[in-house]
């Protein structure tokens, strides 16, 4: 009896001493569907919020600069004020004149209390990683993307497997990511999207870029690489590549720098038929990637003398034999067969583009490793992709400084030096000639660099990221000397290719 | 008796004192909720309906925010198979109507598989130990194939039970939960504790008791209060 006396007057106690605790946090952790809980919304996206460096970032046009009004929404029990000046929820609030990059001051006001922040705006699109557990390499983790672009007046959402990425920027602190876009939580309901304007895939990129004191060298050289394509050849792509663009990422509640968002290649960016077959050199595999030597016999699995097969899907088929022929015919065959037959086996126009573009960006870690070799049934010629173009512009693979003087090459362009098919040599000569006037100019390149700097510069995502990785950037510096080495480098090759023969 | 009213005491001035003292404040946009005391009752009816075999069925109703909100209804169905005196295995499945503090609700549909082992210590003192494996689908995903939601928990629970007295059997319980996650890694989620009294009354059971569940891997967890009644009636 004396029980259940005590546990009524427990029940009635603590009915009259409440134990119900609401508390608010900024640092919000994901729900069941991987959804954090929004501090402020403008115009339909969120502002993304590091906890740890009290700072909300906002992706906006820069054509909105100027007198920038927008559609604001908040939680319904406090009050926000940006520079001083009151924003009502659910209403248009005027900002006025606003500048990408400047930390701006927001309160946030909740039962009398007001929390400060940085509010800062960036021309760069954010992508948000939202997930309740640890990323690997191998499996894919669950997660939900999420992506605001400067000019969508919405922000893109989805579920994705996410895994870290890349064969030596796994060991650094800022790892690359990769994701594959799910329906769902379930890792076999994959569908595709088009993301930031790019064609639609299943499988995106996050490089790091972290080798590189640039930030750019991958975005701009891929951009060369398209634009040779594109103006000269006309057509059919003779330039399969990738596209990028510069984002910010967080992770959660916190701003991991800038990302290189990137296209992966797969069918789907390819547009591959069936009967295609792409190999990714993964590997020096002792010379095999440059065409030094090989092991003949015929793999009975995905990796064969250093190439992954990554079309067809090779859990399913194996397809060596196209790369047999090719090393048969570069490796073992005497010079009179080389020469008439290798333009059966290769598209020598896009090898000799491939050879002038890894030259001028001095691409020391693509010249066997980090290429794709992609051959379209209907053509039945091996064309190159290049992969991973970190290592380039006057830096090696671990960002030291390189010298603006070789030629880099491998065997299989040796013999074509050696027995000059189709008259190899004047062809690289004439294209070399043609693209100094056009895409190979010195200022056609600055600018294309001198524009990405200014993009990255003006976001002011470069504090964060020296903050955040203990970095030492200086988009400044490493402008100038890229803009030196350049200027050298264009004068040495013009004199290889001069003298030529 | 003195003992008895000792250990109630001494609850007493625990729990209240926690909840009086615990007054930790953030400020921020999203509310969460990392306190409450809650209510959770239940009605077993159960029946042997074959030699060592108990089918029971549990109708349990649960409120939250300091007593004053209706949380959850559960009805579940087990069938539990003693092996011996000292090993059991069983089966249960419950529908859950889920109400969440934002007063959303949702269906759930929860399956387990339990093996149970006993053994007495002394005269007086009881041990159980239950492993419980359990997979619960969110929000009717059950039956959601493109969506397919679930979680797996394994369940490890301790508990000693003290026969001291006529009728009553005090005891006290601790159970860790570890979660599993499609795509995830696994962790702790929670640990839930209890101290209470199983006082047998006829054929039948009163179990009243006071617990604490904390959630774990979170910043800011749920600490949630329980005052438990469960009456289990045996047909």
């Amino acid at each position: 009896m004396k029980l259940n006396i005590k546990i009524f007057v427990l029940a009635i106690f603590t009915l009259t001493v409440s134990c119900y605790r609401e508390t608010v946090v900024f640092d919000s952790e994901p729900d069941a569907g991987l959804k954090l809980s929004s501090v402020i919304r403008i115009n339909g996206k969120d502002a993304f919020l590091d906890s740890k460096l009290n700072m909300m970032r906002f992706s906006v046009s820069s054509d909105s600069l100027n007198n920038f009004s927008a559609f604001t929404t908040y939680n319904e029990k406090s009050e926000v004020w940006f520079e001083e000046k009151e924003l009502f929820n659910n209403q248009v609030n005027a900002f006025g004149k606003i500048e990408v990059g400047i930390p701006y001051t927001l309160k946030v006001k909740y039962e009398g209390v007001i929390s400060e922040f940085d509010f800062v705006f960036t021309n760069l699109p954010i992508v948000q990683i939202i997930t309740d557990t640890k990323i690997w390499d191998e499996p894919k983790s669950l997660g939900r993307i999420v992506i605001a672009e400067p000019d969508k007046t919405a922000y893109w959402s989805s579920y994705a497997g996410i895994e870290y990425r890349g064969q030596s920027s796994r060991y650094l602190d800022k790892k690359s990511i990769g994701f594959r876009l799910w329906q769902n939580t379930s890792d076999r309901d994959v569908y595709s999207e088009s993301l930031l304007g790019f064609k639609r895939n299943s499988d995106w990129i996050l490089n790091s870029a972290a080798v590189d004191l640039s930030g750019i060298r991958n975005l701009v050289s891929f951009i060369i690489w398209s634009n040779m394509d594109t103006i000269e050849s006309g057509g059919e792509a003779k330039h399969p590549g990738v596209n990028l663009k510069i984002a910010e990422l967080f992770i959660n509640n916190r701003c991991q720098g800038f990302y290189i968002f990137s296209e992966y290649v797969n069918q789907q960016l390819l547009s591959a038929a069936p009967e295609d077959v792409l190999y990714k050199a993964i590997d020096w595999a002792d010379g095999a990637t440059k065409f030094e030597n090989y092991d003949p016999d015929i793999s009975s699995n995905c990796i064969w003398n250093g190439w992954e097969q990554i079309i067809p899907d090779c859990d399913n088929l194996l397809r060596w034999e196209n790369l047999n022929n090719l090393y048969e015919i570069v490796v073992n065959s005497d010079d009179t067969t080389f020469k008439q037959k290798i333009s059966r086996y290769i598209d020598i126009e896009n090898f000799i583009d491939y050879f002038l573009f890894v030259n001028l960006t001095f691409a020391g870690d693509n010249t066997g490793k980090n290429i794709f070799l992609y051959r379209k049934n209907n053509s039945g010629l091996f064309q190159i992709i290049p992969w991973d173009l970190d290592a380039t512009w006057g830096r090696s693979f671990d960002g030291s400084t390189q010298n603006h003087e070789g030629i880099l090459t491998n065997s299989l362009y040796h013999r074509l030096f050696e027995t000059n098919p189709d008259n190899f040599i004047t062809q690289l000569k004439l294209r070399w000639t043609d693209l100094r006037k056009t895409h190979f100019t010195e200022s056609d390149i600055r600018e294309q660099f001198a524009y990405h700097f200014q993009e990255l510069q003006k976001s002011g995502v470069i504090n964060v990221e020296n903050r955040n990785w203990g970095n030492n950037m200086n988009l400044q510096s490493e402008q100038v000397y890229i803009g030196t080495w350049l200027a050298k480098r264009l004068t040495y090759l013009d004199s290889y290719f001069n003298t030529l023969e | 008796m003195k003992t008895f009213s000792y250990i109630y005491s001494n609850k007493f001035i625990i729990l209240i004192t926690t909840c009086i003292i615990i007054n930790s404040h953030a400020y921020g946009q999203e509310q969460k909720i990392v306190r409450d005391l809650g209510l959770w009752t239940e009605i077993i009816l159960s029946k042997e309906v074959l030699k060592d075999v108990d089918l029971s069925l549990s109708n349990h109703l649960r409120f939250n925010r300091d007593i004053s909100s209706f949380d959850d209804y559960i009805l579940e169905l087990e069938l539990e198979y003693k092996i011996n005196k000292r090993f059991a295995i069983g089966t249960s499945g419950r529908y859950i109507s889920n109400r969440h503090y934002d007063e959303t609700v949702e269906d759930d549909y929860r399956y387990d598989l339990f093996f149970k082992y006993d053994t007495k210590i002394t005269e007086k003192i009881k041990l159980f130990y239950r492993l419980q494996y359990q997979k619960k689908f969110y929000d009717s995903s059950v039956f959601n194939k493109y969506l397919n939601y679930f979680e797996t928990v394994y369940r490890n629970r301790v508990k000693i039970e003290w026969k001291e007295f006529n009728n009553h059997g005090l005891y006290a319980s601790a159970e860790i939960f570890r979660m599993l996650k499609k795509s995830r890694d696994p962790y702790f989620n929670k640990y839930r504790i209890f101290a209470g009294d199983a006082i047998s009354i006829g054929n039948n059971e009163l179990n009243v008791a006071v617990g604490y569940e904390h959630g774990l891997k979170e910043n800011n967890p749920l600490n949630l209060f329980i005052l438990k009644t469960e009456w289990q009636l045996k047909l």
